[in-house]
């Protein structure tokens, strides 16, 4: 998987940055992937383990993220288990990403199909 | 539940063995997990087994290719259809009016097309059997002055496979096809050749 982190490059798939917004503020296993996407999309988004699975394949190939030694989850771990965290291109990438849907929400304010930010 | 995992383990097959054998336990662990039974649980679950086992096996098959392999194996479309299509005409006698060889060599015989067919036929599977070398060999600069280069050869893909096969098989037919026209002549039976 290429990743290219400037403006013009074409978008991540959603089920990556729903990755890696997962990721973004502590390490996680797969099973605390999906709980924490499902939480914060309110079930809107449900990754199944073959989505799950070959996205994070292909992300560690990439080098966006990597598996984690720590264990931080105590409530669900298992041995079984492997966390993963982004790594410093994955936050670089996922800035990038979080920047070009702000350009695009922004320009949905401009031609009014968003309401426009008070104040 | 017992039964559930086993019928996901079932699904897995669908998968590439490569994924299977990385991720296999991981995706069991996250059915066990998620499995809240149920139809619309299971249609779920079919769908997202068909779309992840397929970009999984797409993704290995483009691994598995160098772009070097690929264009060999396209080198090889024409010299395969010249084959196919002569053998299907003259070998099986069933009729192929869509044959396109037939309108260069019958119209145009002894032109410059029929020249440059003839070139393509006989050296792209040549070409062909090349790039697939040189698609699987790594030469490098040899790391002190007592080894000059080191020379790698990697595993070999099932498309450089097929590529060397295909090259061979067109080469051999077309070879006996030469051969066997021009016989008489190598036998010295025919005076004009």
């Amino acid at each position: 998987m290429t990743i290219h982190t400037n403006h013009q490059a074409p978008s991540l798939t959603p089920a990556t940055f729903e990755i890696l917004l997962a990721l973004a503020d502590q390490d996680r296993h797969g099973y605390g992937i999906m709980r924490e996407v499902e939480r914060r999309t309110e079930g809107v988004v449900k990754l199944g383990p073959g989505t799950l699975y070959g996205s994070i394949k292909r992300m560690l190939e990439a080098g966006i993220i990597e598996e984690s030694g720590d264990r931080p989850d105590p409530e669900m771990d298992d041995d079984r288990r492997r966390y993963y965290r982004l790594t410093t291109q994955g936050r670089q990438v996922a800035i990038a990403e979080a920047n070009r849907l702000q350009r695009q929400v922004h320009q949905a304010r401009e031609k009014n199909l968003l309401p426009k930010l008070v104040g | 539940m017992r039964i559930a995992n086993q019928v996901f383990n079932v699904l897995m097959v669908a998968y590439p063995r490569r994924f299977r054998l990385e991720y296999g336990s991981l995706m069991l662990k996250h059915f066990a997990d998620t499995n809240t039974g149920g139809f619309r649980y299971w249609v779920w679950m079919m769908r997202d087994t068909a779309s992840g086992a397929s970009r999984e096996h797409l993704a290995e098959w483009r691994d598995q290719m160098s772009k070097l392999a690929l264009l060999a194996a396209a080198l090889l479309v024409v010299p395969f259809g010249f084959v196919l299509l002569n053998v299907l005409q003259y070998q099986l006698g069933i009729p192929v009016p869509w044959n396109p060889f037939n309108s260069v060599y019958d119209q145009v015989s002894g032109t410059s097309w029929s020249y440059l067919l003839d070139g393509v036929l006989l050296f792209s599977p040549v070409a062909a059997l090349m790039l697939v070398f040189f698609s699987q060999v790594r030469i490098s600069a040899g790391q002190d002055q007592a080894v000059l280069a080191r020379i790698e050869i990697q595993k070999a893909s099932r498309l450089a496979y097929l590529v060397v096969g295909g090259s061979l098989a067109v080469l051999g037919v077309m070879g006996l096809y030469l051969v066997a026209e021009n016989l008489p002549c190598l036998l010295g039976q025919q005076v004009s050749c």
